[in-house]
């Protein structure tokens, strides 16, 4: 009796660990539940980087993909509708060409210090060309829209994508603060906005000089870029 | 365990033992680092100042071409020193508004190489380019010198505390910050409690007391431990969505350090839980061989 009542002491002592364990794992849970909740609309702003890139690793940052070959010379079929493709982030997709002001751009989706270095960039949330709505293109003045200034109304910009070309006519030359996001902002007017900072003596310019473009014809590419 | 109604007591108090033991440890590791001089010290220790410095060579290099004005105006003036000092400026003014302090300023100290180097090369711009040195021309050398203070002050808040100042979360911050000094004292208070209701409750055999207290102590370590493991095995807080280098070391290396000390004291608890267990079974096994020794022999 002694025996058994010894071994049923045993017993408890081994079983009571696991259940306080279990009891204050519910009560954890059953209590974090609720801020939890509130907190995960933060949580998941403050951590989204799913792949955990270390800025401080040589190998991260920005991934430029090796620009693609924009065909500005398609000869194959058109249509006036068609469909966009959606570039990534960094990916060239077009090329930007205005002949009378000896402009010539290879365009990058989204803005980057790097892709600035590369060419021009258009917003990523402004709408694609081919798309209603406003497309923003800017570039440093000092490079690729050094000429921007040259552009008059009447001048015309062809930009050549992986699925289309369009043209468009500048109608209006603009010159606006820095802080005034008037052109810059989306907009469900159909335009390409094309826009750069403007040359001071010294120092941060504060005022953008730019071209309000209006669209002339639509050329969607049917059946490949090839031709 | 002497009784139903003294077991089931000891379990609540055990459960409750736990909650006050994982405070404890989550209030030691906060308290650490919920001070200017440990952010100060964790700045150091994680290098920003260099990082600051690259980022602003970088910076100014991209706008040479736009503004005329060469990078070495600027990165001549930004010393270690002087970066350090803007740092640590921007954290003894974000911790005098979380000490109640509603109208503060955030501000760059002043850096006299700076002023002479911009000085100089408008100065030099002038002459070349035959300029009037007009009233145009020293607004645009007092914006340029005005837009470089902005730019060092924006890099070198690695923690962020301007904009937090200006969205009012240093001012929530400052409602909760005075109880965080005593907070470690509470919570071992709050075990301290938890332990001598144990031994109330656990009065006929007081080292029951012990072995209550050790496996809470030892399963609070346990609960604590394995998910900041997880956190620092996984590099979670590498999923920090602000990339700019100083301001990610800045908070990851403050989150991590924070789970690693949130980690020693969970381990601390887990020694202590597993000591008091184990004293307790030789204090239990001595009692069973004395009862065993004062028993009367059966009669054969």
């Amino acid at each position: 009796m002694e025996k058994k009542s010894g071994e049923k002491n045993r017993a408890i002592y081994i079983v009571t660990p696991f259940i306080v364990l279990l009891i204050s794992m519910a009560v954890l849970i059953v209590a974090a539940i609720k801020p939890y909740n509130k907190l995960s609309v933060y949580l998941n702003l403050a951590f989204m980087d799913e792949f955990r890139n270390n800025p401080n690793n040589d190998d991260n940052g920005l991934v430029i993909p090796t620009p693609n070959e924009i065909n500005t010379n398609y000869s194959g079929e058109t249509s006036e509708n068609g469909e966009v493709v959606r570039p990534n982030f960094g990916e060239q997709f077009a090329v930007l060409r205005c002949e009378s002001a000896d402009l010539t751009a290879p365009v990058y989706w989204g803005g980057d210090r790097e892709l600035f270095k590369r060419g021009a960039c258009q917003a990523s949330y402004s709408k694609l060309p081919g798309l209603d709505g406003r497309a923003v293109i800017s570039a440093h003045e000092d490079t690729f829209f050094n000429n921007l200034s040259k552009l008059k109304v009447g001048d015309e910009i062809i930009v050549n994508t992986s699925y289309g070309e369009f043209t468009y006519t500048v109608s209006e030359t603009i010159i606006f603060e820095k802080q005034n996001k008037k052109y810059v902002n989306p907009s469900d007017t159909s335009e390409l906005i094309l826009y750069t900072c403007k040359k001071d003596i010294l120092g941060e310019a504060d005022e953008r000089i730019g071209v309000i473009c209006t669209p002339k014809e639509s050329k969607f590419y049917i059946g490949g870029t090839e031709e | 365990m002497k009784s139903i109604k003294s077991y089931i007591s000891s379990l609540i108090l055990s459960v409750l033992l736990v909650f006050a033991v994982l405070g404890t440890s989550a209030a030691i590791a906060v308290k650490k680092y919920a001070s200017p001089d440990a952010l100060k010290e964790l700045s150091i220790k994680n290098g920003v100042v260099q990082q600051i410095k690259s980022q602003l060579a970088d910076y100014y290099s991209d706008r040479y071409n736009a503004t005329g004005i060469p990078a070495e105006t600027y990165t001549e003036a930004f010393t270690d020193e002087y970066i350090q000092q803007v740092v640590e400026s921007y954290i003894d003014t974000g911790f005098e508004c979380i000490n109640g302090n509603k109208n503060i300023e955030f501000s760059v100290p002043v850096n006299s190489e700076l002023q002479s180097n911009m000085n100089a090369v408008f100065e030099e711009y002038a002459e070349s380019k035959n300029y009037e040195k007009d009233d145009f021309f020293y607004l645009k050398l007092d914006e340029s010198m005005y837009a470089a203070y902005k730019k060092v002050g924006e890099y070198c808040d690695v923690y962020k505390l301007e904009t937090m100042y200006n969205s009012n979360i240093l001012e929530k911050v400052s409602k909760i910050y005075p109880y965080i000094d005593n907070l470690p004292i509470d919570a071992a208070a709050v075990c301290i409690a938890m332990i001598l209701l144990l031994l109330l409750v656990n009065l006929r055999a007081r080292s029951d007391a012990l072995y209550w207290a050790g496996i809470s102590s030892f399963l609070a370590g346990v609960i604590g431990v394995v998910p900041g493991i997880f956190l620092t095995i996984t590099r979670y807080f590498d999923s920090f969505t602000i990339k700019q280098p100083q301001v990610f070391t800045s908070f990851t290396g403050l989150m991590y350090d924070a789970v690693k000390s949130f980690i020693i004291c969970e381990t601390v608890f887990i020694a202590v839980g597993i000591v008091a267990t184990v004293v307790y079974m030789i204090i239990r096994g001595r009692k069973n061989d004395e009862i065993n020794s004062s028993r009367p022999e059966m009669a054969e």
